[in-house]
C-alpha cells in the first residue's frame, strides 16, 4: 500500500489496479492535458471534476492520471490515462451537445478512478415562482438547459424524479385540489395518479420505479401510503393521530423515512413500506422534517429548525450520530445526488450544491428567482 | 443492513388512549373518512363571508405554532359553526388549513390539512354531519398577512371555514 496525501491508497487488485480508494475528503490527482474543446469545454470539465469532490486538478508532474480530449467531426474523442504505468484506462467517443458530452466524460473519469458515480450528468427538478406562480422546472446540475415543464399558473410542489429520470411526480393545485401528477418529460404527457379526497402530496418513486410513497388524508388525517406509480393498489403505512409527510424510500425499497408530528413537534421516523411500527430517529432537534435517504442507504439528510432558521443536517444510520452541515442563512429541502456525498437544497430561494464531506458549497445559477424543493436524478 | 428496520409488521399494539405515542396504533379507530369530492372548485366556489358577517371572525380558527389542537379560545366559534350546520342542512362547508411561513413547504401542506381535519373532527364531535364537511390545505402558500414577525405568523396559522356555493 502506498499513500497519497495520507488518505488515498493504491488499490492493487487484478483488474482494478488503476483505481484508487478515496476515503474521507481525499482526492485523486488528475491533470488535464490537450483538452481542445472550444470555446469553454476545458472550463466545463474543470468545474465538473472539481465539484466531484474526489478529484484534485494538478500539474502534469504531480498527476497520477491524465485526461485528454478533442472534438472530431462533432464527436468528443477522449482518453483517461494512468500515468505511472502509462496505461490507457479508457478511450471513448461521445456524441451529442458539447456540454453533455463533457459532463458524461467527467462522470466516466470519476467512476473509473474512484469507483464512485460522478454527478456532472445529474438533472434537477425544482419549483420556481419566477413567473409569479409556482411552476415545475428541470435543468442540469450546472444550471444549464433550464426547461419550464408546467404553465398552470397554479401551485406546483414537491417534485421528484423516477429512477430513470424520464418522469417527474409532483403535486399540483391546478384542478383546485392538491393532487399528485406524473409527467413524462419526453412526451409531455401528464397523468393525475392520486386525486383522493383531501390532501394528495409529497410523492416519491420507489427505487424500482413501480410504486410511489405519498401523503394522503382521505382517512381523515394526513398519513403515509404507497401506491402503484400508475395509480391504485394502495397500502397504508402509518396510522397515527399526527400528520405524516415527506416519505423517502430506503435504497432496497423495504423501508420509508418520513416526518411525523404524532408526538408534538415534527420528528423523523422510519417504518416498513408495508406498514407497522414507527421507529423514531433521535436527531436531537425539536423540529426535524423533509428527510431523504441516501442512495448508499447509510445516511438520512433532513431539515432541522435551529434558532428560527432551517439548517441541513445528516443522521448517520450506522453510528446514530447527527451532524449539522449548514450554519447560516435558511436552508431547506435537501436532496441526495447519486454519489451519496453531495446534496442539493434551496437557500433563500437559490439552489445550492453542497459537498457533505468538505462542506464546500456551489451556487447553481439558474437565472430564476424563488427556487425551492429541488430533487436530483439518480 | 440496518437491524432495527427489519422488525416490520409486528403484532399490533393495543390502542393507547394517549394520542401521540409515535407508534402504529393497531386497534386505532380511524378518524372520520373524508367525503368524496364535491362538484366544486375550492379556489372559486367557496364563500368565506358567511361566518364573517357583522365583523365576526367565527370562520377563522387560530392555532399555536406547529399545532393543530383546537384551543379553548376557538371553541365558541366552532359551536356557532356547528349550530349553523344544524340549521342549514342542505349546505356543505370547506375548511381550508393554512400555516405560517416558518415550516418547510411539504410538512406545512400536511400540517395545514391536519388543522382542517382537526377542525372537522371537532365539528363532527359536536354532532355535525361528516359528509358535509370538506377539508383543504394551502400549506403556507396563502398567508392572510405578510410579514416575518410573530404578529403576522399568528394570523397566518389558521383554518378558514367557508360555505360551498354549489
Amino acid at each position: 500500500m502506498r499513500y497519497f496525501i495520507c488518505v488515498i491508497s493504491l488499490f492493487l487488485l487484478v483488474g482494478v489496479q488503476a483505481q484508487v480508494v478515496i476515503t474521507g475528503s481525499g482526492k485523486a490527482p488528475v491533470s488535464i492535458e490537450n483538452f481542445q474543446v472550444s470555446p469553454d469545454g476545458k472550463n466545463i470539465l474543470i468545474k465538473d471534476l472539481q465539484q466531484s469532490g474526489v478529484i484534485e486538478l494538478v500539474g502534469q508532474n504531480q498527476a497520477r492520471y491524465r485526461v485528454e480530449g478533442a472534438l472530431e467531426g462533432g464527436a468528443l474523442k477522449s482518453r483517461l490515462i494512468e500515468m505511472r504505468q502509462n496505461q490507457v484506462i479508457f478511450n471513448r467517443s461521445y456524441v451529442g451537445a458539447t456540454r453533455d458530452m463533457i459532463h458524461q466524460f467527467a462522470d466516466d473519469v470519476v467512476q473509473a478512478i474512484t469507483g464512485y458515480p460522478g454527478i456532472a450528468t445529474t438533472q434537477i427538478t425544482f419549483i420556481s415562482k419566477a413567473t409569479g406562480a409556482k411552476e415545475l422546472y428541470v435543468m442540469n446540475v450546472d444550471g444549464t438547459s433550464v426547461r419550464q415543464i408546467t404553465r398552470d399558473r397554479s401551485i406546483s410542489g414537491s417534485p421528484s424524479f423516477s429512477p430513470d429520470a424520464s418522469q417527474v411526480a409532483y403535486t399540483s393545485y391546478k384542478s383546485g385540489y392538491p393532487d399528485v401528477y406524473v409527467v413524462n418529460l419526453k412526451t409531455g404527457q401528464r397523468d393525475r395518479v392520486a386525486g383522493f379526497p383531501g390532501l394528495n402530496s409529497g410523492a416519491a418513486f420507489s427505487p424500482s420505479g413501480s410504486r410511489l410513497a405519498l401523503t394522503l388524508s382521505k382517512s381523515g388525517n394526513p398519513e403515509i401510503y404507497t401506491m402503484s406509480a400508475s395509480g391504485g393498489s394502495l397500502v397504508r403505512v402509518t396510522k397515527t393521530r399526527g400528520a405524516e409527510a415527506s416519505p423517502s424510500w430506503s435504497p432496497n425499497g423495504n423501508s420509508l423515512v418520513f416526518a411525523s408530528d404524532d408526538r408534538g413537534s415534527p420528528q423523523i421516523y422510519i417504518a416498513s413500506a408495508q406498514g407497522g411500527e414507527m421507529k423514531r430517529l433521535n436527531t436531537g432537534f425539536l423540529y426535524a422534517t423533509e428527510p431523504v435517504w441516501s442512495p448508499d442507504g447509510k445516511k438520512i439528510a433532513f431539515n432541522a429548525r435551529i434558532g428560527g432558521a432551517f439548517q441541513i443536517c445528516l443522521y448517520d444510520l450506522p453510528t446514530q450520530q447527527t451532524r449539522q452541515l449548514t450554519k447560516s442563512s435558511n436552508n431547506e429541502d435537501p436532496s441526495w445526488a447519486r454519489d451519496s456525498r453531495h446534496l442539493v437544497f434551496s437557500r433563500n430561494g437559490q439552489l445550492v450544491l453542497l459537498d457533505t464531506l468538505s462542506l464546500e458549497t456551489y451556487e447553481i445559477k439558474t437565472g430564476l428567482s424563488q427556487c425551492t424543493e429541488p430533487s436530483c436524478s439518480k | 443492513m440496518i437491524a432495527f428496520l427489519l422488525p416490520a409488521c409486528k403484532s399490533s399494539k393495543p390502542y393507547d388512549s394517549s394520542a401521540g405515542t409515535g407508534t402504529y396504533d393497531g386497534d386505532y379507530t380511524d378518524m372520520s373518512e373524508l367525503p368524496q369530492r364535491g362538484d366544486f372548485n375550492p379556489d372559486q366556489d367557496v364563500d368565506y363571508s358567511t361566518f364573517r358577517a357583522g365583523g365576526k371572525e367565527n370562520g377563522t380558527i387560530y392555532f399555536a405554532t406547529d399545532s393543530s389542537t383546537i384551543a379553548s379560545s376557538e371553541r365558541g366559534k366552532l359551536d356557532r359553526i356547528a349550530t349553523w350546520l344544524f340549521q342549514n342542512t342542505s349546505k356543505s362547508i370547506l375548511i381550508a388549513g393554512h400555516c405560517d411561513e416558518r415550516g418547510t413547504l411539504e410538512y406545512n401542506r400536511a400540517l395545514g390539512e391536519q388543522r382542517a381535519t382537526s377542525v372537522r373532527a371537532y365539528l363532527i364531535g359536536l354532532g355535525a354531519a361528516a359528509n358535509r364537511i370538506y377539508t383543504h390545505s394551502y400549506g403556507e402558500e396563502k398567508p392572510a398577512v405578510s410579514g416575518a414577525n410573530e404578529a403576522a405568523y399568528q394570523k397566518n396559522r389558521r383554518a378558514e371555514i367557508g360555505v360551498v356555493m354549489k
